[in-house]
């Protein structure tokens, strides 16, 4: 079995021998140290095997000798490489995927992000991305311990971070900052004005007032305190807290463009594709131009097979067309472009905020139209300042 | 009573450069120390060796490996046959 494996492997060569010399042919071939194997006459001629390397030697005998020698059938590795070798392309093309296989293993194919809920999933990619961590990155260049250091010192929301490189895919792991309370209950605190205002209510759950009904005060002025003293001199920190309502003036101001350049979609678009491989993009298009201006929106979807990532996207770019119209509004228009708007900063910004009354201020000035509001507004003023020990 | 000497004898040169062959029944035969083959037929191989020649009849004779250190015949041996 292992002979003829080893056989196979060198490459054999079964042959046809028929002539004068065949005996004087043999014990040359035997004094030169050339093996034959399954010699067997059949109408005075002989058949037999010879290994591929030591047939051209035995050739040359054989014609010495004046015998003559065919070549009947070839079989093994080495013949079987031959054939590949006249296909240029075939053995370009294979030894050119061997390379690129190689040379692939040093560039980063994915990147995974685990156990990072975090707001920004985004950024934590970009920052990476600016690190140099980015899919088709050359990973020897990357020092994966001092870059981890870094980024963990520019993303804020994270306070620990660990990259490691799992043959080509790098994963991070990350732990985000549990950020504590501000103030504890049990920690002295005084209340000061957030906000310019005029008092006009005080509910004091804890602490000694310091202001007055329908006194004024500015940002950072002492509400509450939260340090007490008895009637025997005795001085105590507490854990001050209170609403403190008052009158406050709130402004804002919104600005609008008369003259528009909006953008109104057709409703032809088109779609193409395009592929990433280690972050070089190809489309798979010729015609570059487009009949409109267009919006796009990509669909991204990576190759996985088997539960395996690889360096390779498609991407799918929808352009929706669209054409730019100037529009020139009128200045009531505007006026209610504006309205609208502030009805909805009120919504969203104000809506913990009783407004009292409000007084408008329009501007219009190189074609831009400004109106600034100004609010009366009731609203709590309180907010907690921790106490030092110190203090 | 005297003890028996174990007498070892030395290898000879005859042991060493002498043909030496093994036969497998009458199917197979071993030979060492083959110089040349001098006829081979279907029916007959005869070869030299150092000091004399050795020849085998039979049928389907054929020649299993053929190289400087043995040769292996197999076939149906009959007879096997030495020539000084």
């Amino acid at each position: 079995m292992y002979v003829r494996m080893l056989r196979y492997c060198k490459g054999t060569v079964n042959f046809q021998m028929y002539g004068k010399g065949i005996e004087d042919c043999l014990n040359e071939t035997l004094s030169e140290g050339i093996k034959l194997w399954n010699l067997k006459q059949k109408n005075q001629k002989l058949y037999g095997c010879i290994t591929a390397r030591e047939y051209r030697a035995f050739w040359r005998i054989a014609h010495k000798n004046q015998t003559r020698i065919h070549m009947i059938r070839k079989a093994g590795v080495p013949f079987y490489l031959h054939r590949f070798f006249n296909r240029k392309g075939l053995v370009l093309g294979t030894a050119l995927g061997i390379i690129c296989l190689l040379l692939s293993q040093n560039f980063i194919w994915a990147i995974d992000i685990h156990d990072y809920e975090g707001k920004d999933r985004e950024y934590l990619s970009e920052v990476m991305e600016n690190h140099g961590i980015k899919i088709g990155a050359y990973i020897p260049t990357l020092d994966f311990r001092k870059l981890q250091q870094e980024i963990l010192m520019e993303v804020e929301d994270i306070s620990w971070m660990a990259l490691n490189r799992k043959g080509t895919v790098v994963e991070a792991e990350v732990s985000e900052k549990v950020v504590p309370p501000d103030i504890r209950e049990s920690h002295p605190c005084n209340v000061i004005a957030k906000r310019d205002g005029q008092v006009v209510s005080m509910d004091v759950y804890n602490g000694r007032e310091m202001v007055e009904l329908k006194q004024a005060v500015s940002k950072g002025d002492l509400l509450v305190s939260g340090i007490l003293d008895d009637e025997m001199g005795n001085v105590r920190q507490v854990h001050a807290d209170a609403k403190v309502i008052a009158q406050t003036v709130r402004t804002h101001t919104i600005r609008f463009h008369l003259n528009q350049s909006e953008r109104c979609f057709l409703d032809g678009g088109t779609s193409r594709r395009a592929i990433e491989i280690l972050g070089v993009r190809i489309p798979l298009y010729i015609d570059f131009s487009l009949p409109h201006p267009s919006d796009i929106k990509e669909e991204k979807e990576e190759l996985d097979i088997l539960g395996y990532r690889y360096p390779v996207t498609f991407i799918t770019e929808n352009h929706h067309y669209y054409e730019n119209l100037n529009t020139e509004y009128s200045r009531e228009e505007g006026r209610e472009i504006i309205a609208n708007a502030f009805h909805i900063y009120e919504e969203e910004e104000l809506k913990s905020i009783r407004i009292l009354s409000f007084k408008d201020q329009e501007i219009e000035k190189d074609g831009v139209l400004s109106i600034t509001r100004e609010y009366l507004c009731e609203e709590d003023i309180a907010v907690k300042m921790q106490l030092s020990i110190n203090e | 009573m005297r003890e028996k000497k174990l007498i070892v004898k030395p290898y000879t040169e005859f042991a060493i450069h002498s043909p030496r062959m093994i036969l497998y029944r009458n199917q197979e035969a071993v030979i060492e120390g083959c110089k040349k083959i001098l006829i081979y037929t279907d029916n007959m191989i005869r070869f030299q060796t150092k000091k004399q020649e050795i020849c085998f009849y039979g049928s389907g004779l054929s020649l299993k490996s053929l190289n400087s250190e043995n040769i292996i015949i197999t076939g149906m041996i009959d007879k096997i046959e030495y020539f000084a």
